[in-house]
């Protein structure tokens, strides 16, 4: 490794959360606990930036790779590495576990400590999903994760937030068991073929799962991811919760849980069952598609600002996995990006709609109005963030949503048709909420004038806002580092299945398709 | 039997002789009056029987021409109730100090210890038999060990009954099968026999015994009133250690078994574990009683840990007793919460009475949240890779669609167990049902200490479980050969 080998990297940057935890755990008083909780965010962030610029984007394969034997009688190991799919979503963690910091900062009246706690325990459980090569460890992490969401969601939530909670963690959880099952039967299969019994992913990866097994495994692993998306029609989830959600838990998780859906079907479905993929494609896309549209009208009929933005969340997520599933270079890139830009993006949106109601008390955009004249910066970021989630060009979110289009035209042209309804109905209800929360006449019913953004959330905001225009800029330096990912995951179905009716689709993806590797493909002996 | 007993080899009963000292001692003290050394002489007592266990580690023992045959299996599964005899002491040291029938109390818990080990350790029916009867007597008397609780008689009179019926099929079924095959061994399975008809039916009675002991769907009715209505320092231990010592005795009659018996045996398996897991798990939504949930909670676990009985012998063994060490540690440390919670309450706790627990005793509520967690099987616990080593077994026999089940009713057992959590952290106390029912957090008690290093091995079991592992996997085979 470049990085000094002797410095297991991956796991510090796992688990320095989890020494916060307990840190917090013998801090002494309001400051001393969210002290120690920024500071902890802040360390884990400046490590997150280390991978950045030692990561060698042209090599295949896992980099920063820490491997030790943890259950050796089951096949388990304790294995951490990263890859172009994964390396941007650790510092996207690390950055938006500060924002959360900060925007909780004496805002938590009750249970300070178990507050911070769950936070921390929460970015090790995503840190620890991202880094994970072997199977049980990221279930490990996929599973604990939930706790921390169920409590921040169930205790520090609004008026509904044990319905909520409740709602959260046993769809994530029902989906996350049949997972399991599917990586079990992975390990089994790989006994079967490889002759061990390993949990390893990048073991699994060599594998040729028999293609009796592959569809039936997909539907497990599927179930798990889907529901994290969240995918049509598994997403009812998803506005309870956002809408009950402390500010802070409402970032993370649309910041980053969301992304681990898209994460694990990456990592897990394309790559391993690339036969099943191929062949449930075109559900999945149809499924994307319904999302994004439908998501994007629902988005349109709400009045509150928080479920305005989780709607969007569904809709944006739908144009992903379309994306993704496309099956081609540019819809790939444009997915692993937009991962980014949507966890930018959406996590400020719901920092400015947290700001907002602690000033207006209300997020019924019926009641508000006329607040950029009151609360100029405010309004600013707002307005740029909204600009970056519906794409305009020069911001982040143009970059991942042209690229992703280009990916669903490519695909089909009236599949790119259908999604690229969302740039005009994401313009209708982005722009139609700006103009009912800051222009228009004030509703609210309030005489005096609220405060504009503190120091404290300009901090906040700042950082997030200079990144989005560093991406729309400069995505050069997002596409480069993860061409070479892009490239592997697109080419796995190409070159492990053996679906003739695919070539035609794959020829028209910039990668030349593999025909030599045609013989490999097929059931095994 | 000839007159003549050969090879009586007492030595290998030292275990139970220990315990059997330690009980007669408890009676005596408690002729003296005071009441003082009661406790100290029960833990030393199953101090000196663990020690004896760990004596006999790898050489194993033999005794009464085979009939008791100690293997590290048998040690294991020994060790392990000891291990959950001493947590419901500490229980029952909290939960009833000062009564001043203490020392029976204790004299019959040791008395029931001798049972399981007895069950644990022998391959012959008879004397298995025997084992059962020793342990399901001292129990039917603790069940109602409390006299002015009229819950708790009604309790022992129902355990008493349906108990003795299960003994008596037990029996019938034993009957049975010396008729087929002429023998009380166990490996007579393996054996033609000259009338299978018999031979199965016999066994199937014997299994319906066993299962009750398990509190194993359907013969599951009992446990919800018996262990609300006895002590819950009793019920603790009742949803444990019998559940372990009959165990034991399937594992022998699933490595034994062979020919056409074996499918029986593993049809009769299958539709105890899925009866368990599904009635257990749908009925436990409903309750509104912790002790009550957490009876039919052990009844759906009892269906998990069933599915490693068919995966025997390809590492059922290891997966069953590694669930069953995770699963004391668990399931006894909710019980001793609940008893600490409970204890000066004239009532049975209800799940709602627990509102605002993390707020009033932070630790206390921690606690509990974890070993609800663990039970519901969510990593980092010892539940989660108990399942996970389950359900492994499970698909490796080829046993998928029982798997399956499993997993959705695992789901709809999140939906109980997490309720508690919810109950603890997001919802506020009412007043008037916490004044006085429980003592300021006060120092550092015996019943807290235990609990907080039952906390600490439930995460031990989930993030570090490759000893223990490794130690059931080792210990297990043995099982098997060793009849």
């Amino acid at each position: 490794m470049l990085f000094n080998a002797d410095i297991p990297l991956l796991t510090i940057i796992v688990f320095l959360p989890l020494a916060g935890a307990a840190s917090v755990l013998l801090a002494k008083g309001r400051q001393g606990i969210q002290g120690v909780a920024l500071t902890t965010t802040l360390a884990t962030f400046a490590l997150t930036l280390l991978p950045l610029w030692q990561f060698r984007p042209e090599a295949a394969g896992f980099q920063f790779v820490e491997q030790a034997p943890w259950i050796a009688a089951l096949g388990i190991s304790y294995h951490l590495g990263i890859d172009g799919l994964s390396m941007f979503m650790l510092p996207l963690t690390g950055l938006l576990s500060i924002a959360a910091v900060l925007v909780s900062w004496n805002r938590i009246e009750s249970k300070e400590k178990a507050y911070f706690i769950s936070f921390l325990v929460l970015e090790t459980g995503i840190l620890g999903v991202f880094t994970s090569l072997d199977a049980v460890l990221f279930y490990v992490f996929w599973e604990a994760m939930l706790i921390p969401m169920f409590l921040i969601i169930g205790i520090w939530g609004s008026a509904n937030r044990r319905y909520a909670a409740l709602k959260f963690i046993i769809y994530t959880m029902a989906g996350s068991v049949f997972l399991l099952i599917g990586l079990i039967i992975m390990a089994f299969l790989h006994r079967q073929i490889g002759g061990v019994f390993t949990f390893d992913m990048v073991s699994w990866l060599t594998l040729n799962v028999p293609s009796r097994w592959q569809y039936g495994i997909f539907v497990l692993f599927f179930a798990a991811f889907a529901v994290k998306v969240p995918i049509f029609p598994f997403h009812t989830w998803l506005p309870d919760a956002h809408v009950e959600a402390p500010t802070a838990g409402s970032v993370i998780l649309a910041g980053v849980l969301l992304k681990m859906g898209i994460y694990g079907l990456l990592r897990f479905c394309l790559p391993l069952l690339p036969e099943a993929t191929l062949y449930f494609t075109p559900a999945i896309i149809a499924l994307g598609v319904i999302g994004v549209i439908y998501g994007a009208f629902t988005a349109f009929a709400q009045d509150d600002l928080k479920k305005l933005v989780a709607y969007s969340s569904v809709s944006h997520m739908g144009l992903i996995v379309v994306g993704v599933m496309a099956g081609n270079l540019a819809g790939m890139q444009g997915g692993i990006i937009q991962m980014v830009n949507h966890g930018l993006s959406t996590g400020a949106l719901f920092i400015l709609v947290g700001a907002l109601y602690e000033r207006q008390k209300t997020r019924d955009m019926n009641r508000l109005g006329g607040m950029a004249a009151r609360t100029p910066v405010l309004a600013t970021f707002f307005v740029i963030m909204t600009l970056s989630s519906l794409g305009l060009p020069g911001l982040n979110g143009f970059v991942g949503e042209f690229l992703l289009l280009l990916g669903a035209f490519r695909y089909q042209w009236w599949i790119g048709a259908l999604s690229a309804t969302t740039l005009i109905l994401g313009a209708v209800y982005m722009l139609w909420m700006v103009q009912r929360v800051f222009f228009e006449s004030d509703r609210s019913g309030r005489s005096e004038t609220p405060s504009d953004l503190s120091f404290r959330e300009q901090a906040v905001m700042i950082p997030l806002t200079l990144l989005v225009f560093a991406i729309g800029l400069y995505p050069a330096y997002l596409t480069d580092r993860i061409a070479t990912v892009s490239r592997q995951l697109i080419s796995a179905p190409a070159i492990k299945a053996d679906s003739p009716s695919e070539t035609i689709r794959l020829a028209a993806a910039p990668v030349p398709v593999p025909i030599v590797m045609k013989n490999r493909g097929g059931d095994e002996r | 039997m000839s007159m003549i007993l050969p090879n009586v080899n007492l030595i290998s009963l030292l275990p139970e002789l220990l315990l059997l000292a330690g009980a007669t001692v408890l009676l005596f003290i408690r002729g003296a009056g005071r009441g003082r050394g009661i406790f100290p002489v029960a833990v030393a007592s199953v101090v000196a029987s663990l020690a004896a266990l760990a004596f006999f580690w790898d050489q194993g023992v033999r005794g009464f021409d085979g009939l008791i045959t100690r293997d590290n299996g048998a040690l294991l599964f020994q060790m392990m109730i000891l291990i959950a005899a001493l947590i419901s002491f500490v229980l029952a040291d909290d939960y009833l100090p000062e009564h001043r029938n203490a020392g029976e109390y204790f004299s019959l818990l040791l008395f029931a210890l001798i049972g399981t080990g007895i069950m644990t350790s022998t391959g012959d029916l008879l004397v298995i038999f025997l084992g059962i009867e020793i342990l399901s007597l001292s129990l039917y008397v603790l069940v109602g060990f409390l006299k002015d609780v009229r819950a708790g008689m009604e309790g022992a009179i129902k355990y008493f009954l349906l108990g003795s019926f299960s003994s008596a099929l037990f029996l019938l079924g034993l009957a049975l099968w010396y008729g087929a095959t002429g023998a009380t061994k166990l490996a007579a399975f393996a054996v033609p026999a000259a009338a299978p008809a018999l031979l199965q039916a016999g066994a199937a009675l014997m299994i319906a015994g066993l299962g009750f002991k398990i509190a194993a769907a359907p013969f599951h009715m009992w446990a919800p009133d018996v262990y609300e209505g006895a002590p819950v320092c009793v019920a603790s231990f009742i949803s444990v250690a019998p559940k372990i010592a009959a165990f034991a005795v399937f594992l022998r009659f699933a490595s034994e078994i062979a020919g056409p018996g074996r499918e029986a045996f593993a049809a009769a398996v299958i539709f105890m574990s899925v009866a368990g897991m599904v009635i257990g798990n749908f009925t436990a939504l409903r309750q509104t009683g912790i002790v009550r949930m957490l009876a039919y909670s052990g009844i759906a676990q009892a269906g998990y840990i069933l599915i490693g009985l068919l995966a025997v012998p390809e590492g059922g063994a290891s997966a069953i007793a590694f669930y069953l060490i995770v699963y004391i540690f668990m399931n006894l440390g909710a019980f001793a919460s609940v008893s600490h919670l409970s204890r000066r309450q004239g009532r049975t706790l209800q799940i709602d009475d627990l509102a605002g627990l993390a707020a009033r005793h932070p630790r206390h509520a921690f606690a509990l949240a974890v070993f609800m967690v663990s039970l519901a099987g969510i990593p980092p616990t010892g539940g989660f890779f108990a399942k996970f080593y389950i359900f492994k077994v499970g698909i490796d026999a080829g046993y998928l669609s029982v798997v399956l089940i499993a997993i959705i009713t695992t789901i709809v057992s999140f939906c109980y167990y997490l309720r508690v959590v919810m109950v603890m952290y997001m919802e506020e106390a009412g007043e008037e049902a916490w004044e006085g029912t429980l003592p300021r957090p006060a120092g550092a008690t015996l019943i807290g200490v235990m609990i907080a290093a039952i906390v600490v091995l439930t995460f031990l079991l989930g993030i570090l479980p490759e000893e223990f592992l490794r130690s059931a996997a080792t210990a297990l085979p043995a099982v098997i050969a060793g009849i």
